[in-house]
């Protein structure tokens, strides 16, 4: 099955998910009607509560699901509907405030009159509002990632465990034998899929670990880090892709971080990741010695030539967006892959450059020509300078530009304009592959 | 490009699931 079909598949299974509820709520015998705006709260209230449950799926690395779309996609698919489920929870109290008796005590404020099942109704959607601004403001508010990721999972759990107190509280559709057992049913797949991450994956990590083999710094405040693998055949990865590293820790904890592969497919055993000192845990990468035990869980991405088969490929990157380009071209250069390659290399000044000698090898073994775009060029420069703008894509794209390839990766604003460039000349938007480092 | 790809898929979420919403509330009143 191609990956195009699987992924098709995903997202019907996904939406027969979040109906699943309101058929499980008739099937049977239903309990009697209470009229088209309360039964259309109650389906609202039980939709969205289907997609926050699912958001455990969604972030529970299952190959099968996160392969199709690349977890990139995933993981902001995991974003977006969070405000689709949000507005559907927020629905359901705001028809039951205008249609009953409980809602007119609410807007009254009379607390005793508010039964047990609304207390944990409004518990469950202050931790649900609480769950989004903690993530979309994550930096605003100075929370460090380690700290925001075991907040996330202890509201995410508190969200469930609420929502079906409520359910279980309100009572109308819970009744009978078979409607329970539906209901324990998938209680327990959602358990188990963010078992799958919380304590299968480690597992598995634990059983295949790695060894640092060396630190190597480079140009522009970015590390290369290469991994041994320790008694086992390494990992199996496209070039492009990524995986979380967990370092100098069990797996079982929770610093762990995604990374993209800087080396070549062709060695699973020795593989190498740039990182970037932005803060946080990038900062004192540095400080590990050779021989510290690492842990991986991937690969994960579909930011690869190999998805992508096209006669010839164009690179456009910024910093330490040239890390999965690393990988890609010295991939290729290991297979003798003579295919026309260009990349833009955009950085603020020549001495952060990084991988300028590998690069300079790759060009060598390959058919590859290297365009650099430097913000601050030095004295003796005669290259492009400033931005990667039109003028400077039309300059250097190559003869039969629709047929490439593209691979952008970097820094936001880089990317949205290179990609906006890319479509007024009329580079058809499926050739044009965009890889975000800010997904987490 | 895959990215507004996601948009469409999160919007087409939203809308088949209002609208399924609002179906089982009229078969539930009907039945």
């Amino acid at each position: 099955m191609t990956l195009a079909l699987r992924g098709a598949l995903w997202l019907v299974v996904y939406l027969a998910a979040v109906i699943a509820p309101l058929f499980f709520m008739i099937v049977g015998d239903p309990p009697p009607a209470r009229g088209f705006w309360m039964e259309l709260s109650a389906a609202l209230g039980f939709v969205g509560l289907a997609m926050l449950g699912l958001q455990f799926v969604t972030t529970s690395r299952f190959g099968p699901i996160s392969a199709p779309y690349g977890l990139d996609l995933v993981l902001k698919f995991h974003i977006q509907i969070s405000y689709v489920a949000f507005a559907f929870l927020l629905i359901h109290p705001i028809i039951l405030t205008v249609i009953t008796p409980l809602g007119s005590a609410l807007i009254e404020l009379d607390p005793t009159a508010v039964e047990a099942d609304g207390v944990t109704g409004i518990l469950a959607l202050g931790f649900v509002f609480l769950i989004i601004v903690t993530s979309v403001w994550r930096e605003k508010l100075g929370l460090h990632y380690e700290l925001w990721r075991i907040l996330h999972g202890l509201l995410g759990l508190a969200i469930i465990v609420m929502s079906v107190w409520h359910i279980y509280l309100a009572n109308y559709y819970t009744d009978g034998p078979i409607r329970l057992a539906i209901w324990i049913a998938m209680s327990l797949v959602l358990i188990g899929m963010y078992a799958n991450v919380r304590l299968i994956r480690p597992w598995q990590q634990l059983r295949r670990p790695w060894i640092l083999e060396s630190l190597e710094q480079q140009p522009g405040d970015t590390w290369q880090l290469k991994l041994r693998a320790d008694g086992h055949d390494g990992m199996q990865f496209e070039p492009g892709q990524f995986a979380w590293i967990t370092i100098d820790q069990s797996p079982f904890g929770i610093r762990e971080h995604p990374f993209s592969f800087s080396s070549s497919a062709e060695r699973g055993d020795l593989v190498s990741f740039g990182v970037k000192e932005l803060g946080d845990f990038t900062s004192t990468i540095g400080e590990y010695e050779p021989g510290t035990r690492a842990y991986l869980d991937g690969p994960y991405g579909a930011f690869s030539y190999e998805r992508n088969e096209a006669p010839g490929f164009v690179f456009v990157v910024g910093g330490i967006g040239i890390t999965p380009v690393m990988s890609m071209l010295k991939t290729m250069a290991d297979r003798g892959d003579q295919r026309p390659l260009k990349l833009l290399y955009a950085n603020p000044s020549w001495d952060q450059v990084a991988f300028v000698d590998e690069l300079e090898e790759l060009s060598d073994q390959l058919d590859l020509e290297i365009v650099h775009v430097l913000e601050e060029p030095p004295e003796d420069w005669d290259g492009e300078t400033g931005m990667v703008t039109p003028e400077i894509l039309e300059r250097h794209l190559p003869a039969g530009e629709q047929r490439h390839e593209y691979f952008i990766c970097g820094p936001d604003p880089m990317m949205d304009a290179v990609e906006q460039a890319l479509h007024d000349r009329g580079i058809p938007g499926d050739k044009v592959n965009l890889e975000r480092f800010d997904f987490v | 490009m895959r990215h507004t790809m996601v948009t469409w898929l999160v919007v087409t979420t939203g809308v088949v699931a209002a609208l399924a919403a609002v179906v089982f509330a009229l078969l539930a009143n009907a039945v």
